[in-house]
């Protein structure tokens, strides 16, 4: 049975949620924690590490951490790192946020014992068309690489809402 | 036959509901299996999570105690104090890492500075700040270090903007591709 999961995918932290008996419930993350950072690092053994693990490890991995992605979802020009590359690779804002979202859902099907396809995913109501594409294909990106193949199916539908509250950093 | 007219589209309207409320009461069922399971499962852990906040929101007293210990003269009235916490800690299953010299780990060590040692090949943890605890096989708080070792993996230059390209003789060892 497929479920469906709420995304805060934000500038600092994210939150993933589920309903249960129609209540919301905030999933806590595999460190135990009820929001994650929304923070990717590529370690030097190619390791990719997200949330709390690559906070920690940032000042060790400044080149190769990168946060507060968000404020360049839908810049088709940004790329991280800005200048350079990582073992020959340059990322897109999408292609780093599908990382914290395939977190977010990994922690929630192990929390719910059950795959997870879809995800409401929030944006801030001043986001434009192309930050809104932006975040979509986020939701898409997450869900073929962590279906390992690109099956229509396996892809995470992810539905787009406003999000009302301030951009609290 | 001429009454099957109207009865049909009533029939397919019913068989229609029929088989909406069925689908909506199995995953109604579904949803409510896995809930029970959740919960039962859930029940054992909230004891230890529990426990665990308790312990956590205990930490900075220990953090003074050890603060203490290191730094004004060991009354014996301390030293109780710090024996008898330890011992009961370690009863309840608490015990404590972080050493100088450990490879540094960012599943448990929180790394507050980096400095760079040439001639090392990986990070180590240079100071503990302050220590880390786990509760049996979980961790209740990361531990604060100082981490030494290479300097960070530099990017190779790209476009030039930064300019200074890594020797290859002295510097980082070649990285392997990243999975994508």
């Amino acid at each position: 049975m497929a479920r469906a999961v709420g995304i805060d995918l934000g500038t600092t932290n994210s939150v993933v949620s589920v309903l249960e008996g129609g209540e919301p419930t905030v999933i806590a993350n595999a460190e135990g924690a009820r929001t994650t950072p929304s923070v990717v690092a590529f370690a030097k053994n190619g390791e990719v590490l997200v949330g709390e693990v690559a906070k920690r490890q940032a000042v060790t991995n400044v080149d190769r951490t990168a946060r507060s992605v968000k404020r360049y979802m839908g810049d088709h020009s940004w790329r991280f790192p800005r200048d350079g590359d990582i073992d020959g690779k340059r990322y897109t804002a999408q292609e780093i946020s599908a990382r914290v979202l395939q977190k977010l859902k990994r922690d929630a099907e192990s929390y719910l014992g059950e795959d997870v396809t879809d995800a409401v995913v929030t944006v801030p109501a001043y986001f434009d068309d192309a930050q809104r594409q932006a975040t979509k294909e986020t939701g898409a990106t997450a869900g073929e690489e962590a279906a390992g193949g690109s099956s229509e199916d396996d892809v995470v539908d992810a539905e787009i809402v406003d999000d009302d509250k301030p951009e609290a950093g | 036959m001429t009454g099957s007219g109207p009865q049909n589209p009533e029939l397919a309207e019913l068989r229609r509901l029929v088989e909406e409320r069925t689908a909506d009461l199995q995953r109604v069922k579904a949803e409510y299996d896995n809930y029970r399971k959740r919960v039962r499962r859930d029940r054992l852990a909230v004891r230890e999570i529990a426990v665990a906040n308790v312990l956590r929101a205990l930490l900075p007293v220990l953090d003074a105690v050890d603060r203490a210990c290191a730094h004004e003269p060991l009354t014996p009235g301390l030293e109780d104090i710090a024996d008898s916490l330890k011992e009961q800690l370690g009863s309840l299953g608490v015990t404590s890492f972080g050493e100088v010299g450990d490879p540094f780990d960012p599943a448990c060590h929180d790394a507050v500075a980096h400095h760079t040692s040439p001639g090392s090949d990986r990070l180590v943890c240079s100071a503990v700040l302050r220590p880390g605890y786990r509760l049996g096989e979980n961790l209740l708080r990361p531990a604060h270090v100082e981490v030494a070792g290479p300097a960070p993996p530099a990017r190779s230059a790209h476009g030039g903007d930064r300019g200074v390209r890594p020797s290859t003789a002295g510097g980082a060892p070649p990285f392997p591709i990243a999975r994508s």
